[in-house]
């Protein structure tokens, strides 16, 4: 199975002209065709950043500072993003039309003064040939497929006359209607209801088995992740601390971090054993810690290697990686 | 929506009428009347004759209740759409304002939409390159503008032109059009007098628009639904034309409504200054000589406007932006 | 990207009890511009407050001899092109002999030395104080020793004098305007805000109605109503007034949507419920919070008054001479012929261009500095 999009050593900064701040550090993932990489992280931790990389969309101020993105198309070489100017008409060809992306909040992303018809229609456009009828028949086809009851109506209806899971369900409709062959999911459910949530969740899925798509999963909720993913990265401060298939990361955690994640849950707790919770909140990004960058807040905490050595990659298992000293 | 829009025109009939009282008011305020200026010039020229000055105060109702005198007014204005007498130029009102109001709404409305035209360009461009140079000279430029009165703007102005080009460029009209009848050749005189007073009205309203509107673009760009609209693949300018500027366009359309007074304002002064044969002038006149009637009805009539743009702007805004339409419905 | 926050104890303490007044200014500082725009109000308020000590001359001195003198030049170099002290040349009046216009030419020998603090004729500042020393001045009694800055008028009164002092009215109308308008508008945007139902619909309709109508009729009307050849300070104070029954309306209306914001907050119902008297929560726990948002608004709407008042008095509705202010000066460049002839008329226009963008930029740097949420 070949890659559809792979990462390699992505590193990404913020210029404040007096530094560069770096938000991820030398990340690498991959995910296949029909695939779901799960990524996990608390906010600041790169997560979004990362994914939105691959879409060359950092926010201002925002650049990548080592490693490189390559995505491979369906005919035809690889396209290294990394090396495609921002904004420019080869990543624009990519976006939307081969990756596509759904974010967290469905009401400041989906256009306030717009009709849902209206913003499906502008994205088929842009990547088809069809006409102003044609695609609009395609909108309500695709309002149908996501589950609306009614799509040609809601197709004529903006986005603050919907409830909260129809509007992530316009959004899915939306990022899906040039059948993209990778999906970026930024926190598609934070937004939502637990029942509302379960059922997007259930879609996803659905229609990423339905169009044998690539997927990009990005939660804090590593419970979520787990039911959706192949694969799992774990982030902490822009790094990533742990990675591998998704079975043996949450069965065998070996990041302090992830294993505190996961005790936090009552599905993968100790029974009879109390919840764990984490200590304290993530650093700022510009009081990023010595050493390890979790030292501060780790349960699990090792003695002064810990503050002083960033510890280094191990692998802890077949295609299972974690960056923690007590795998020395 | 349309019950929003009925409303709003229901609104505008008590408006209408505590306009009309306000003017009256106001040019009841003075002590004295036009008879008493009228008495004075007699008395300077030594022809004064009380038995002249009984005999018009009556016939003006001069002597009557204030209340008494509005409704005749009032009525006069309704019924047959008599807006009084003017003592100074001996002629009924509505014969001799028609074609200064015309020409003050022609150029106020043609400064309104050359505003427009420059104002919007300039504000999306300094949002989306924020502080550039371009950005810091519209800003200098918007900040000077809005700080500059329109007569000093005008006054500088023909200053500059006449130094340059040595010619006094006041006035709406050449010499020989000023008096003519409407001809095409008028209309084409006067759209080439009309660059001076568009500059002067349009300079401190373009300035503040410029303001607002990179203000809103700057606000809409950090939405989410720019960067959806990036992630859709459309090219930058369409994201940018078709999004936040289209939103941010909705907050614009409700400030036209507060720019119309302003405007109306501005002209006064602006055509008092460069002498265009606009409102301004005359009212100026008419207040100072107390001729009632005419300054009332100058009065009554640029307010009457400006209620008129501020309903239609209203009106526009619940159209163009579907969350007041459905809020309001 | 948030500021890095203080860690240390002591600075963390620091941070935590600064009053909102304290952050304030900390955060007003940062504004470059407003800050410049704080000293220049300073100092034009100082300028008109000691107008008298300021200005070379009085301003309704009449110079018979100097009459629409260009600006005088301040020489460093003399007739050698030697660098001297700064001096001023004797002008010698030349009347062409076909246009009988009369014009100046400096007389490159007879030079006055230019002097701060220099000895005058006799005056009294405030009408009180007897003084005979000025800010600026030349150094001789020597009646062909003059120094016009900005130069003279038709009558040869020395036009920066003129603005000096005409900044005394220019620059207070705007005060006492404003706190008029001030007056009226948080009594009635605050019963607005606070009490609502019809009260709050009488205010609004008002505020409406007023809002929409074409100011400068409106004002050219009252204006035309105060009745000329009355004492300067009634006219003046009538003015105000004038300028104040429009003015009021932007005020109430920020200082209801605070009222009706903070009517919700938390801790106005927190000290509803422990039992404050309704006049106690309003002082004590309203005024507090929005006084700093409402100075701001106060400042911005101080430039409106003084430009209206510069634009009626130049219309000749508002202040008449001999009382002095920007707009009175102002009427005297009307017409063409007299611009293009002494341009220099024009320059009290700048003092009133200049002073409203100082308070503009001030008024938005204290705004943005209000903002407990905006934006360091």
């Amino acid at each position: 199975m070949k890659d559809l999009v792979t990462v390699e050593d992505l590193s990404i900064g913020f210029d404040l002209r007096e530094l560069v701040l770096p938000a991820v550090d030398s990340i690498s993932f991959s995910v296949g065709t029909g695939e779901t990489l799960g990524i996990v992280g608390e906010s600041g931790s790169g997560k979004s950043l990362s994914a939105r990389a691959i879409l060359g969309l950092l926010p201002s101020g925002g650049k990548t500072t080592g490693g490189r993105i390559s995505y491979q198309p369906e005919e035809g070489d690889a396209i290294t993003i990394t090396d495609l100017p921002k904004n420019g008409r080869a990543i624009r060809k990519l976006r939307g039309a081969e990756i596509a992306m759904i974010f967290q909040e469905p009401m400041a992303s989906l256009s306030p003064v717009h009709t849902i018809g209206n913003q499906i229609v502008t994205t088929l456009r842009q990547h088809t040939d069809l006409n102003k009828r044609a695609a609009l028949a395609r909108a309500i086809e695709l309002l149908d497929q996501v589950g609306m009851a009614s799509p040609a109506i809601i197709a004529e209806q903006y986005a603050h006359q919907l409830s909260g899971g129809m509007r992530q369900r316009a959004m899915i409709a939306m990022a899906l209607s040039c059948s993209p062959r990778l999906l970026i999911c930024d926190e598609p459910t934070t937004a939502l209801d637990a029942t509302t949530e379960a059922q997007v969740v259930d879609l996803l899925m659905k229609l990423q088995q339905d169009m044998k798509m690539g997927m990009i999963f990005i939660s804090h909720n590593i419970g979520l992740v787990s039911e959706i993913a192949d694969r799992v990265m774990v982030m902490y401060l822009g790094q990533s601390i742990e990675y591998g298939l998704a079975g043996h990361v949450l069965r065998k955690p070996a990041h302090p971090y992830t294993r505190a994640l996961l005790g936090a849950l009552p599905a993968f707790a100790e029974p009879g054993s109390e919840l764990a919770s984490l200590q304290g909140a993530v650093p700022d990004l510009a009081a990023r810690p010595q050493g390890c960058t979790f030292h501060p807040r780790c349960p699990e905490y090792a003695g002064d290697q810990c503050k002083t050595r960033i510890p280094s990659v191990h692998v802890v298992a077949n295609q299972h990686l974690a960056r923690c000293h007590i795998h020395e | 929506m349309t019950g929003y829009i009925i409303r709003r025109i229901l609104w505008f009939v008590p408006t209408l009428l505590a306009v009309s009282l306000v003017s009256f008011a106001i040019i009841q305020l003075p002590p004295g009347d036009y008879l008493t200026v009228l008495e004075a010039q007699m008395g300077a020229e030594g022809d004064y004759n009380p038995e002249v000055v009984a005999r018009l105060r009556e016939r003006f109702g001069f002597d009557q209740p204030f209340i008494v005198q509005y409704g005749k007014w009032m009525w006069a204005m309704l019924a047959h759409g008599d807006l009084g007498y003017s003592f100074e130029w001996r002629v009924p009102v509505s014969s001799l304002i028609g074609e200064y109001l015309a020409l003050t709404v022609v150029v106020t409305a043609a400064t309104l939409i050359a505003t427009w035209v420059i104002a919007l360009p300039i504000g999306i461009y300094s949002a989306v390159r924020p502080y550039s140079l371009f950005d810091y000279i519209a800003t200098i430029i918007g900040f000077v503008g809005k700080a500059t009165p329109n007569f000093l703007l005008a006054l500088i102005l023909m200053w500059w032109a006449y130094d340059t080009f040595g010619a006094d460029v006041s006035g709406l009209f050449s010499p020989e059009y000023a008096n003519a009848p409407w001809s095409w050749a008028k209309v084409k005189d006067l759209v080439s007098h009309m660059w001076l007073p568009l500059i002067v009205l349009g300079t401190s309203g373009a300035a503040s628009l410029i303001r607002q509107m990179r203000a809103n673009v700057l606000d809409e760009l950090q939405k989410p639904y720019v960067e959806a609209a990036r992630a859709q693949g459309l090219p930058e300018w369409r994201v940018i034309l078709r999004y936040p500027v289209r939103v941010a366009l909705n907050p614009f359309l409700s400030t036209i409504g507060g720019s119309i007074p302003e405007l109306f304002s501005g002209a006064v002064t602006t055509a008092i200054v460069l002498n265009l044969p606009m409102a301004g002038p005359m009212l100026l006149r008419a207040l100072v000589s107390q001729d009632m009637y005419l300054a009332g009805s100058f009065i009554f009539i640029l307010s009457v406007f400006t209620l008129i743009g501020t309903l239609i702007s209203d009106i526009l805004l619940t159209l163009v932006d579907p969350r007041i339409r459905f809020e309001e419905a | 990207m948030a500021n890095a926050i203080p860690q240390d104890s002591e600075t963390l303490k620091a941070y935590a009890e600064a009053s909102g007044w304290r952050l304030g200014w900390a955060k007003f500082r940062r504004h470059k511009l407003a800050l410049i725009s704080l000293y220049i109000v300073v100092l034009l308020y100082l300028l008109a407050i000691f107008a008298e000590f300021f200005s070379p001359y009085d301003h309704s001195d009449i110079h018979r001899r100097h009459v629409l003198v260009p600006p005088q030049a301040v020489h460093v170099f003399d007739a050698k092109g030697q660098l001297t002290w700064p001096h001023v040349r004797a002008l010698k009046g030349e009347r062409d002999a076909v246009t009988r216009r009369l014009s100046y030419v400096e007389d490159p020998q007879t030079t006055f030395s230019v002097r701060l603090f220099a000895p005058s004729d006799p005056y009294k500042l405030w009408n009180i104080l007897p003084l005979e020393t000025r800010f600026l001045g030349v150094s001789t009694p020597d009646r062909k020793a003059t120094i016009f800055l900005l130069g003279t008028d038709s009558l040869g009164r020395d036009v920066l004098s003129r603005i000096i002092h005409g900044a005394r009215v220019s620059l207070s109308i705007g005060l006492v305007g404003v706190a008029l308008s001030f007056v009226i508008g948080i009594v009635l945007g605050g019963m607005s805000g606070y009490f609502g139902g019809w009260i709050d619909t009488i205010v609004q309709r008002t505020i409406d109605l007023l809002q929409s109508l074409p100011t400068i009729p409106l004002w050219m009307g009252l204006a035309a109503a105060v009745p000329p050849g009355q004492d300067p300070l009634i006219t003046y104070l009538m003015i105000t007034v004038i300028l104040s029954v429009i003015g009021w309306t932007g005020i109430a209306r920020v200082v209801r949507g605070r009222f009706l914001a903070l009517r919700e907050e938390d801790f106005v119902l927190a000290a509803r419920f422990s039992g404050a008297s309704e006049m106690r929560i309003i002082l004590r726990h309203m005024v507090p919070s929005f006084a700093s948002h409402i100075i701001a608004s106060l400042t911005l709407s101080i430039p409106e008054m003084i430009l209206a008042e510069t634009a009626l008095s130049f219309l000749g509705l508002g202040l008449q001479p001999p009382a002095v202010s920007w707009g009175v000066l102002l009427k005297d460049a009307q017409s063409l012929q007299v611009i293009s002839q002494a341009p220099w008329l024009l320059i009290p226009g700048l003092a009133v261009v200049i002073t409203v963008l100082a308070f503009n930029f001030l008024g938005d740097g204290m705004r943005d500095a209000s903002d407990p949420y905006g934006k360091a």
